[in-house]
């Protein structure tokens, strides 16, 4: 599910990769998460038949991805109102770069919430720009919703604990 | 007393499996951001291809 996802959203945002290029990559990537959990284990070469079966299993992937999404393929991201937020705020160019550049991180790692299904743009753009002030102890006025501000900041409570 | 035993291990069972689901989530959000960055796509594919696959494990899982 995880090749389909990438191979989609590739073309829809028209940066599409060679099938056969994803496949490699992502067989290559699986074996070292699973190498990572059992050191002992020797992946084997991708044969032919292995890579036109993980080709089939991807495109099926992405079939099944566009019927659950009902072909409703535009995502909505936060990334371009986190800029013209931050320059409203009227900021020096270097303090306004900074905290343009942390905040796309949070957003970046907000991707592994639910935030960005169930908030809006604006919403989440408006989070990730808090977390930077506060990361940066900057004093700028954000109206921030506390919720989703919690539910970015359990992702680090998460990945310490892990 | 021995129904509430009972609940007791039914309920950390759940929370196991849950923390498990959890993980795995988590961990193939992070092959997805890889497998992006390996084949040089932007931010943006990441961000949709992370969607895209939390909006379908959530329909899923909710069935």
């Amino acid at each position: 599910m995880a090749g389909g996802a990438v191979f989609l959203a590739g073309k829809v945002a028209e940066q599409p990769r060679h099938l056969e290029a994803l496949c490699k990559r992502y067989y290559h990537l699986s074996m070292a998460i699973k190498a990572k959990a059992n050191p002992r284990l020797q992946a084997p070469p991708l044969s032919k038949a292995m890579l036109y079966s993980l080709k089939q299993h991807i495109l099926s992937a992405e079939f099944q991805i566009l019927e659950e999404l009902a072909f409703e393929v535009e995502v909505p991201l936060p990334y371009s109102s986190i800029t013209e937020t931050c320059n409203l705020l009227g900021l020096e160019s270097a303090v306004s770069e900074k905290l343009l550049r942390i905040a796309n991180n949070f957003a970046n790692d907000s991707f592994r919430t639910v935030v960005p299904l169930c908030k809006p743009p604006q919403n989440l753009a408006n989070a990730c720009l808090f977390l930077a002030a506060r990361y940066l102890n900057l004093e700028v006025a954000i109206q921030a919703d506390q919720e989703t501000v919690q539910i970015i900041l359990q992702l680090y409570k998460t990945d310490c604990n892990n | 007393m021995e129904v509430c035993v009972r609940e007791i291990v039914v309920h950390s069972g759940e929370e196991r499996q849950e923390k498990q689901e959890v993980a795995f989530h988590n961990e193939a959000l992070i092959l997805i951001r890889d497998l992006a960055i390996a084949l040089r796509l932007s931010q943006q594919v990441v961000a949709t291809a992370q969607v895209y696959f939390s909006k379908v494990t959530y329909s899923f899982s909710s069935l």
